[in-house]
């Protein structure tokens, strides 16, 4: 019989203990972020996939030399560049990255001599194939500098 | 690719559908399972910052049999894919599977020429809905990739779109 009561007694005071618990985290600042109406800042060094850096005319400092596609250890850098008649330099006419294969291990941007690679701030990527993935930088490029 | 919903239901209901559907886009109740790293960032997205279950999709089940979404997070090895299809199989139609990371999408990082280690991709066992990329993703981009879920089932989404920048 003793038992009994002891058993009462133990269950109501760690059911008070819970919902001291309870209650102490009711009276505390809410954590929740509530995501699709409230968002948080990305901080600088977040990464995101890579993104042609625009320079203060608008224009990417990507001078062809394909640095970043022989560093790549998953290879999903490819870029083509062109020699117009008469020009001195290569111009960049294609930049594509396969972003499904990606580890965002940053050596690409570590390796670009001109600097013409940035980490973007794109967080909440999600799609209904995996082929919107493989990222066109150059259009990207050109549809922000407007 | 395997062809998604071999074997949907005989029976359709034209409207009464529309009314299931709508249940069950705001009730998608994940299967507890998590492979790699991204799995870490799916358990971040059940707790208090993120809460799930505003959505009505925090009910993660510890049995096929209970749930309607399989959140394929993180990198199938070949060892692991007869396991991943049978837990698969097990679950109850409607069915939907989210892959959750670079590894689910396309293998990763790991696909290289001569690799026999991992299946390079989720969609090459099982029929996949959702693909959120990243390495891993942010517990935003899981909740983009539920949501984009809800509206695939019902048409229509009822939660601000985010613009990143």
């Amino acid at each position: 019989m003793s038992g009994y009561f002891k058993e009462i007694y133990d269950g109501g005071k760690s059911l008070l203990v819970g919902m001291g618990i309870t209650f102490r985290y009711m009276v505390q600042p809410v954590v929740t972020l509530q995501y699709p109406h409230e968002t948080v800042p990305m901080t600088p060094r977040f990464r995101g996939h890579i993104d042609l850096a625009c320079d203060q005319a608008g224009n990417h400092k990507c001078i062809v030399c394909g640095t970043c596609q022989r560093n790549c250890p998953s290879g999903c850098i490819s870029l083509k560049g062109e020699k117009p008649e008469g020009a001195k330099k290569k111009l960049l006419i294609a930049y594509q990255l396969d972003f499904t294969k990606c580890s965002l291990c940053g050596t690409c941007v570590e390796s670009c001599p001109t600097d013409a690679l940035i980490f973007s701030k794109n967080y909440n990527l999600a799609g209904l194939s995996g082929q919107e993935f493989i990222l066109d930088l150059l259009k990207r490029q050109e549809e922000r500098s407007k | 690719m395997v062809t998604a919903n071999a074997h949907l239901p005989i029976v359709h209901f034209s409207s009464l559908d529309k009314l299931l559907n709508l249940g069950r886009a705001n009730s998608l109740w994940p299967l507890t399972f998590g492979l790699a790293c991204c799995a870490i960032e799916m358990m971040a997205t059940g707790v208090a910052r993120f809460d799930l279950d505003r959505f009505g999709m925090g009910v993660f089940r510890p049995a096929p049999k209970q749930s309607d979404v399989m959140i394929v997070a993180g990198t199938i090895s070949k060892k692991m894919a007869p396991g991943i299809r049978t837990l698969y199989e097990q679950m109850p139609h409607p069915k939907w599977v989210i892959a959750l990371g670079n590894c689910a999408i396309a293998g990763g990082p790991f696909v290289f020429a001569g690799q026999y280690g991992i299946v390079e991709g989720a969609d090459k066992i099982m029929p996949v809905d959702i693909y959120i990329p990243g390495c891993p993703p942010r517990p935003e981009a899981l909740v983009e990739g539920l949501l984009l879920l809800e509206e695939k089932l019902t048409g229509s989404r009822r939660w601000p779109r985010v613009n990143p920048e």
